[in-house]
């Protein structure tokens, strides 16, 4: 995973070449600005998966995303022929994740996960999102080895699945 | 570990593809036929997506920090004015 300072330089190094090739199709700097932040987190998503091709340098991957997420939002979008296909479909998932947000019920989820409390949510975001190792977590939050931190990340769970479930039931009472 | 967490368990693996295969396809027959258990698997899979969510909602809000931050140093603002002027 990147560091912060890391990460700033790769913005500054790129965003301006995505910029200039979004601009040509037609975004303005805010459609610009969304597509390029999309790029970048399915970037680092990749990065921290172990699974971006070294033979392709950072910037061309994130120009080249943020041109797929840019036709993908689009409204008119046009037939998109001559794109790698295996991108194409990282950015679809993404986006299909995205749109399962903007439904209301998973706005609403969102805030089960909060209420498991602020270390849960790190730990989960660590282990599942950073894909950070248990053992590293548990040195991190100060657990008494990866066993406990393990035993910590279920309880997490069990205490988010348990809301949704006894939301689904209160929904299915009121509705 | 608790009956509960050792299910919670055994569904995050499955789900992690990190089961063995027999283990795997155990799991998948059981998902057939047992509806509550599918249940579970499906609410599991909902919070993996939600800590998904969740994680990138918090990166874009840092990247919007980041771009605000990047916007106030001269020779990059000329950049991007030169793009959208």
């Amino acid at each position: 995973m990147l560091k912060d300072e890391e990460l700033e330089q790769l913005y500054r190094d790129t965003f301006p070449a995505a910029a200039r090739v979004l601009q040509r199709m037609g975004a303005n700097l805010k459609d610009a600005r969304d597509a390029f932040h999309d790029a970048l987190l399915i970037y680092l998503e990749k990065t921290s998966k172990g699974a971006v091709d070294i033979r392709t340098s950072a910037k061309a991957y994130i120009v080249g995303t943020a041109r797929i997420v840019w036709l993908n939002t689009r409204k008119d979008r046009p037939a998109n022929h001559d794109v790698d296909t295996l991108l194409q479909q990282e950015v679809a998932d993404y986006l299909a994740d995205e749109d399962s947000y903007e439904e209301s019920s998973e706005k609403s989820a969102l805030e089960y996960l909060r209420m498991a409390g602020q270390k849960c949510m790190e730990i989960l975001t660590s282990f599942y999102y950073l894909n950070i190792p248990l053992s590293e977590i548990a040195t991190r939050f100060g657990f008494n080895g990866t066993r406990s931190a393990t035993v910590q990340k279920y309880k997490c769970i069990e205490k988010i699945r348990s809301q949704l479930k006894t939301n689904k039931h209160h929904a299915h009472r009121v509705s | 570990m608790r009956t509960e967490l050792a299910e919670i368990m055994q569904i995050d693996q499955y789900l992690l593809g990190k089961l063995s295969a027999d283990e795997s396809t155990a799991l998948d027959a059981m998902r057939v036929i047992d509806p509550v258990f599918s249940e579970k698997i499906e609410v599991q899979q909902r919070v993996h997506r939600l800590v998904r969510l969740f994680a990138r909602k918090q990166k874009k809000r840092k990247l919007e920090i980041m771009y605000h931050r990047l916007i106030n140093d001269s020779s990059f603002k000329h950049q991007l004015k030169n793009i959208f002027s």
